[in-house]
């Protein structure tokens, strides 16, 4: 067993099993002046489970994460992570959240240690945990080496990679990613889905958008797709099948479930 | 607690990330304090500096130095012919008297002997020492004149028997004179008036708390960079998703910068003391208030500041402008009392007037806490309407 598999099962062991969802969406709906941008979700998802949430450009995918994280107040409805209302219990709500977003949004003048370290006092982590987890995180995204230098001298996907640390600095029972391979090239792509499943493994939840169908296709284990604010189809790729006879692939299902005739069409000519 | 000291941690470390920043935080305002106050230990001499070429080096030319050195205006400072050239080439002497060779006794009952006297040209200390030299020549030269009007005199009731019982009797007839005139009672009654000067004016001590405040205000103006940094790289969105109250990530930010602005503070306050000999800790209650009030009026106006940019770059350029502005109109580089009484109306609007009063009232004037809680009562006004104003308007996207 190579270290670095060795890393990850010290750092993602086993959770109990948790039987209520770890992110449910209720009712959920957000309106900017006239426009519905989210158009009352209902989700469950749990732990254990990566699930992808997918839908064309504008379809609400990032207003529905922010409102999971606790960055946008719905109109109306409720986010529930880990159990805790996130509108009316944000600090619980966010203790069992990490989030990645598309672009890293990092302390670009700090190193990845201090940036660590400061994050694990955000959570209030004990200072020798804080050091420990520190080490772990910096070992299995291989950023020893760089763990002093300052982050703007990171390729972007050694940013990436030091974002993701830092969402996984308090091993929350939540992670939500924002587009988490964009930019990144197959090796550092590759190590983040092996994190990704590893962390589900042991039962925590993994809620990712990405448009890059193929990738959710091999990674998630139920899928959501959301077009105009809708959630139009929530499951398994093999529940997904079933709803759209006939389809086999993931962009197949996904461009009839969101686009019309036409475009179904335009993208069998173009296959 | 906790949370707040992190934040103020983190943004330590952003803020002193290279050389530069300690040269904005404590380099050039020591720099600035030093070439405003004309250099350290400077002498309680508050004359004009006269530099002195003696080439006689006679008895007369040490008399007409001596007269100098006794003079209310001007301070003579001796040196060679090379070093006083170099030092009016270089704009560092305002006006340079050179004493010719022949410069003596001799030569002075045979005639006058010009003196050359070399002025920067539109220099006030220069005009007031060539008034000052004029002054005192007259003087010597009186002796010299009375002297020689006796001699003359003699001369028509009876001939000298030689040219040295001639040079006899000139020099006694001159020791006389400058007796006499030393003795002379002045025509002159000097008397000091009972008004104040309204003009309080120390040139290390405005200089040090001009500078202090200038220093500390512009980066306190710039709280507004960091919001707008925080903002604009999505550090802030993401530290939101963390279990962090934004008014946490505010107190963090805030106090982290007024902590930073105590020590810069303290660091040019020492300086001041022990190197520039100034007056700071006679009262050291009535500074930490001084100081606690101005740091956080200015960091109020950051604050508020930060919710009309929308950009890094303009949150920069307009806190140093506002900085400079602030403290040039304040009274910071130059005594609010050289401006006329409208603008030193106007500019009470500004922290930066009523910091700088209550600084000057303090290493100035000696002043106490009693004296200075005006003051530090205005500036802590001032704190309260701005903190409320950028609390209220702030946006966190």
């Amino acid at each position: 067993m190579n270290t670095q598999l060795q890393v990850k099962q010290a750092i993602f062991e086993p959770l109990e099993h948790i039987q209520s969802p770890l992110i449910a969406l209720q009712d959920l709906y957000k309106k900017y002046g006239t426009k519905t941008a989210v158009d009352h979700v209902n989700l469950n998802a749990w732990g254990g489970e990566v699930f992808g949430f997918l839908g064309p450009n504008g379809a609400g995918k990032t207003t529905t994460i922010k409102m999971i994280v606790g960055l946008l107040q719905p109109t109306s409805g409720t986010v529930k992570v880990a159990g805790y209302d996130m509108q009316k219990q944000p600090l619980q709500a966010k203790i069992s959240t990490g989030y990645v977003p598309d672009t890293p949004n990092l302390y670009s003048k700090l190193s990845a240690r201090e940036l660590l370290h400061f994050v694990g006092e955000l959570y209030r982590m004990a200072p020798s945990q804080i050091d420990h987890r520190i080490e772990e995180l910096l070992r299995l995204f291989s950023l020893v080496e760089a763990g002093d230098d300052q982050i703007d001298s990171y390729s972007h996907g050694m940013q990436q990679k030091a974002s993701m640390a830092a969402a996984l600095m308090h091993d929350p029972k939540v992670l939500v990613l924002d587009e988490p391979t964009v930019g990144l090239d197959p090796k550092s792509a590759r190590l983040i889905k092996d994190v990704l499943r590893q962390f589900s493994d042991r039962g925590s939840l993994v809620f990712v958008t990405t448009h890059i169908l193929e990738i959710a296709e091999r990674m998630c284990d139920r899928i959501g797709i959301v077009n105009k604010g809708r959630l139009i189809a929530v499951g398994t790729m093999e529940e997904l099948r079933t709803i759209r006879r006939g389809e086999t692939s993931l962009e197949d299902i996904f461009l009839s479930l969101t686009g019309g005739p036409e475009e179904a069409e335009l993208a069998e000519v173009l296959k | 607690m906790k949370k707040i000291l992190a934040i103020t941690w983190k943004d330590t470390l952003v803020r002193f990330d290279g050389f530069s920043r300690w040269l904005f935080f404590l380099i050039l305002p020591i720099v600035f304090t030093l070439v405003l106050a004309g250099g350290t230990g400077s002498s309680s001499d508050k004359r004009v500096r006269l530099v002195v070429v003696d080439q006689a080096n006679s008895p007369l030319s040490a008399d007409l130095v001596a007269a100098l050195e006794n003079s209310h205006s001007i301070r003579p400072d001796l040196m060679t012919l090379a070093q006083a050239e170099t030092q009016f080439s270089q704009r560092s002497a305002s006006a340079v008297l050179i004493i010719p060779t022949g410069f003596d006794l001799t030569h002075l009952e045979q005639g006058s002997i010009p003196l050359e006297m070399r002025q920067q040209p539109n220099n006030m200390n220069a005009m007031v020492a060539q008034r000052a030299v004029m002054s005192v020549i007259s003087r010597v030269s009186s002796a010299a004149n009375i002297a020689n009007t006796s001699v003359a005199k003699a001369e028509q009731i009876q001939a000298f028997a030689s040219a040295a019982d001639r040079q006899v009797y000139f020099n006694e007839a001159l020791k006389q004179a400058q007796s006499l005139l030393s003795a002379a009672p002045s025509r002159v009654t000097e008397s000091k008036g009972s008004t104040k000067d309204s003009i309080d004016y120390n040139p290390g001590a405005n200089s040090s708390a001009g500078q202090l405040i200038t220093w500390v205000f512009i980066p306190l103006l710039g709280i507004s960079q960091l919001f707008a940094v925080e903002r604009q790289k999505g550090t802030l969105r993401r530290l939101l998703t963390t279990p962090t109250r934004k008014s946490t990530f505010l107190l963090g930010t805030i106090f982290g910068q007024v902590l930073t602005a105590l020590v810069q503070m303290l660091l040019l306050i020492t300086f001041g003391t022990f190197v520039m000999k100034l007056n700071w800790g006679s009262q050291p209650l009535a500074l930490v208030v001084m100081m606690v009030s101005a740091a956080l009026a200015a960091a109020a106006l950051g604050t508020t500041l930060g919710t009309f940019v929308k950009t890094d770059s303009q949150a920069s350029g307009l806190s140093v402008m506002a900085g400079m502005v602030m403290a040039l109109l304040g009274g910071c580089w130059y005594p609010l009392e050289l401006f006329p009484q409208a603008v030193q109306n106007i500019v009470k609007i500004l922290p930066t007037t009523w910091a700088m009063r209550g600084m000057l009232d303090i290493v100035l004037r000696g002043q106490g806490l009693t004296s200075i809680l005006p003051v530090a009562g205005v500036l802590i006004g001032f704190a309260v309407v701005f903190f409320t104003i950028g609390i209220w308007r702030f946006k966190y996207e």
